[in-house]
């Protein structure tokens, strides 16, 4: 009886339910179009750092973070059967890489630079690293192109490697001895890192093995995840896997600035969100205090044929909430069909900014967003109709029914 | 014994830093079954005495027995039920629920008390009926004329079964017509159900047709029928048999 009382009283004032309405309607619409939109930007670049160079998980010898810069090749890893039997066998492992990280020198014969050069398996690389060739302009590394290279496009200009131009790699070897190879340029690496196009190069781990003397020796392991929810779980099942010799790092831990610069954004996200839904229910609590004083001899009548105080309070506060939720399920449905639109048109191109091209953005809406939205605005609007609701509740009838 | 007694009843309103008393000491007995009248001047305290009886505003001091049963000193709640289920109230401005159409709004005060719906529908439409809505119970308030909603309040104030209707000046906002209308309504449910009304009125109508009449005065009740009758006679120069 309450409940349809309330639903009649909402559409009773029409023009003023439905600014009401439509204030909720637009808080959690724009909440939840911000929240895909922002965590969108943010796990794509995650995914992308992920599938493209870090993977969700990496193994290291014991050691290696700690000492890398002075002894980059003293401890690596035996490129071995064992060792990869039991990374297969840890739950959640999808796939998995070995890579060789060094550093060394890039010369054209007549001009050199610093290049900090990644190994790679081509035979492996695309299970573990999707995305490896995302901004690849040139020809993937294959297997039996044992020489083949990517080059950073700000190497490759400073260079000025073209087709044929004698590319030669000299770094120093596992045992501390020097050696060079010839490289062929293959592609360039056009990536949205202008550290990385500075510096990066990309070779097949059979050419870094010969090159180094680490036949059968690795740096890294590089891992893919099923479940990207289970990272922390996965690491340590891997660690407890392989026991203490290595040392097993997830994304976050290897990328923490990435890490960091995520919860900021979801922090920040939460305090639009909040701003949002307080102004909306300033609206709700103001629209609600009218209604109160309009209806002062209304309630004095519900008072009088034997409404409690409690029931008037209630009256109310479902009000409030069936403003609330018609608003933010309004907002939800029509968000859900903008995201979809999104979505089946294949994400939204984000500029990168400075000419550094697009990235596709898919918009990302958390499972828990939509119900946090949602409760958060019901709930608010319940608390924001407290204060009228008590003050119609806490009316004497004679003085309510004596109101013009 | 009286259905409603009130022994040194008193009220005062806080004007200000001012007291101004409204009742001052009043005694009254009112029988089951009764027609009565309060009347007086305004200002006179006929409203508050109405509401006190009415449970919708507590006396300063005195007591206060409704069938028997003290009702000084009840809680909120407690009143609240009390004048659900023993009080209808019939007011100048109709005072209908805009939302609910005629039946919704006759049924109302029942809902709150969770009766069952089957048999409250059926008394609805037989108090309907009885008070000629029976056409309109699918309408809105907004929709009827000012008889039409006085006519609802009526069965809304009746529909619990009361054991006593208190109506405010329920003629003052009908014309003439209309008011002999619910007069007429009011004076025979009070003969075939019984059921005890209580007016605060100046309408000369109601007065000639009351069984009883009290009169008020500067918060007091001034004795009773002599006096009442030539007050009566002097508002509309009626005889009052």
């Amino acid at each position: 009886m309450l409940l349809r009382l309330a639903a009649r009283n909402v559409f009773r004032a029409k023009a003023r339910s439905a600014i009401t309405i439509g204030a909720l309607f637009f808080g959690v619409l724009m909440t939840l179009l911000l929240s895909a939109f922002v965590m969108g930007v943010g796990e794509s670049l995650v995914a992308e750092t992920i599938e493209s160079r870090v993977g969700a998980i990496q193994v290291h010898k014991a050691g290696y973070f700690e000492k890398r810069d002075r002894q980059p090749l003293a401890f690596y890893l035996e490129q071995s059967p064992e060792l990869e039997t039991k990374l297969r066998s840890v739950a959640n492992v999808k796939a998995f890489t070995p890579r060789i990280s060094f550093n060394g020198m890039l010369t054209n014969g007549s001009r050199g630079a610093i290049a900090v050069i990644t190994a790679i398996d081509p035979a492996t690389v695309q299970s573990a690293l999707p995305k490896v060739d995302l901004y690849l302009e040139g020809k993937a590394l294959e297997q039996n192109d044992r020489n083949g290279a990517h080059v950073g496009q700000e190497l490759n200009r400073a260079l000025d490697l073209k087709p044929g131009v004698p590319l030669m790699l000299q770094a120093q070897g596992l045992g501390g001895r020097d050696n060079a190879l010839d490289l062929e340029p293959r592609g360039v690496l056009a990536g949205q890192n202008p550290l990385e196009g500075k510096r990066a190069v990309t070779v097949t781990l059979a050419f870094a093995q010969s090159l180094l003397g680490m036949d059968k020796k690795v740096t890294e392991y590089v891992i893919a995840i099923d479940d990207v929810t289970r990272l922390d779980e996965t690491a340590a099942a891997i660690g407890s896997a392989l026991g203490p010799d290595c040392e097993v790092q997830t994304w976050e831990q290897l990328r923490p600035s990435l890490r960091d610069a995520r919860l900021l954004q979801r922090a920040i996200l939460g305090g639009l969100a909040f701003i949002f839904l307080i102004i909306a229910l300033f609206g709700v609590a103001n629209t609600l205090l009218m209604t109160v004083l309009e209806r002062t001899r209304e309630i004095g009548t519900l008072l009088a044929v034997g409404m409690t105080r409690s029931m008037v309070a209630r009256l109310f506060v479902l009000e409030a909430l069936l403003q609330a939720a018609l608003g933010a399920l309004l907002g939800l449905g029509v968000a859900l069909v903008v995201l979809e639109f999104a979505r089946n048109g294949g994400g939204i191109m984000v500029s990168m900014g400075s000419g550094q091209g697009y990235f596709r953005m898919m918009p990302t809406l958390l499972p828990a967003v939509p119900f946090l939205v949602v409760g958060s605005a019901c709930l608010g609007s319940v608390l924001a109709a407290v204060s009228p609701a008590l003050r119609a509740a806490r009316m004497r009838p004679v003085e309510a029914l004596s109101s013009p | 014994m009286a259905l409603i007694s009130l022994k040194g009843i008193t009220k005062s309103y806080q004007l200000g830093r001012t007291s101004v008393p409204a009742l001052r000491g009043v005694e009254l007995d009112v029988e089951a079954g009764e027609f009565t009248v309060v009347m007086g001047p305004s200002g006179s305290g006929k409203t508050t005495l109405l509401n006190i009886i009415g449970l919708l505003d507590r006396a300063d001091a005195g007591s206060f027995k409704l069938d028997g049963e003290e009702l000084a000193g009840r809680d909120f709640n407690d009143m609240a039920a009390l004048r659900n289920r023993k009080i209808g109230f019939i007011f100048q401005s109709f005072n209908l629920i805009p939302v609910l159409d005629v039946r919704e709004n006759i049924e109302f005060p029942c809902l709150l008390r969770k009766e069952d719906r089957t048999a409250l529908r059926k008394r609805v439409e037989l108090l309907a009926e009885e008070v000629g809505l029976t056409s309109v119970l699918k309408h809105r308030p907004d929709e009827l004329s000012g008889g039409q909603r006085q006519r609802v309040a009526i069965a809304r104030a009746l529909v619990t079964q009361p054991e006593i209707v208190l109506a405010d000046e329920p003629t003052a906002n009908l014309d003439s017509g209309t008011s002999e209308q619910i007069l007429q309504l009011m004076e025979r449910l009070n003969a075939s159900r019984g059921v005890t009304f209580l007016f605060s009125t100046h309408d000369p109508r109601i007065m000639k047709r009351a069984r009883r009449v009290v009169l008020m005065a500067d918060g007091k009740l001034v004795d009773g029928t002599a006096a009442a009758k030539a007050e009566v006679q002097g508002v509309s120069g009626l005889d009052h048999s």
